[in-house]
């Protein structure tokens, strides 16, 4: 079975970017490609070839559910699970995430401890569950 | 999440994670200026949405509560709840700095 390595961040605000790359680089050991906006994540997702995409939902520019669809046009992302980062966490809210076809939600804030294992048991047992 | 946070790593990633936290507070006045200076109800919850969903994953758990008070009291439209919401905030971050 493949292994979980390469993850992709897609998120706007730059603190967290910096605390996600310290959890999934350094506590987690995982190869991260960390991208600023929506765009720049469909235009780098054929190189980095993620295993996994972990994507901010409030974003300026494309959104979180648009950028999901246009990831979702690449063949690179093929059978990828893409975990959504929000910090709206009502059970609708959840719900709604959910049906735009991605994995899982991840509710920030995260523990950035605990976030490597939590994308792992999406990665390992796939999604329709909410992690907060 | 706070103190125990880091517990587990090894001394020197726990050492990385407290140069971030320092980095996340040298930031905060840039974050109460953008909550200060917002000019409409949708920048300021934005602001405090980010506010909100950033500040525990650094360990400081009440100041992200004190953004979520605040960011429900503006969705509401109660200016003296809000601005009291507001004033912990400052509270917080000055007690941080």
């Amino acid at each position: 079975m493949r292994q979980l390595q390469r993850v992709m961040c897609v998120e706007d605000d730059p603190d967290i970017r910096m605390i996600l790359e310290f959890s999934l680089g350094t506590v987690g050991g995982y190869e991260v490609c960390m991208c600023a906006g929506g765009q720049l994540a469909i235009d780098q997702v054929a190189a980095f070839k993620p295993d996994l995409v972990l994507l901010d939902v409030m974003m300026p520019g494309l959104t979180g559910p648009q950028t999901l669809a246009a990831l979702r046009a690449q063949p690179e992302m093929t059978g990828v699970p893409v975990v959504f980062l929000t910090a709206k966490a009502m059970p609708d809210e959840v719900e709604e995430l959910l049906q735009f076809g991605a994995t899982g939600v991840i509710v920030k804030p995260f523990d950035p401890v605990k976030l490597p294992q939590d994308i792992r048991i999406y990665w390992e047992h796939g999604g329709g569950q909410r992690i907060d | 999440m706070a103190s125990g946070l880091t517990d587990g790593l090894t001394s020197s990633t726990s050492a990385q994670f407290t140069v971030l936290r320092q980095r996340y507070v040298a930031g905060l006045a840039s974050r109460w200026a953008e909550i200060a200076s917002a000019e409409d109800t949708q920048t300021l919850l934005a602001a405090l949405h980010r506010l909100a969903g950033s500040a525990a994953s650094f360990g400081y758990e009440r100041l992200g509560h004190c953004a979520r008070r605040a960011e429900a009291r503006a969705s509401e439209g109660n200016a003296a709840a809000l601005a009291a919401a507001l004033e912990e905030i400052q509270t917080e971050m000055a007690l941080l700095a």
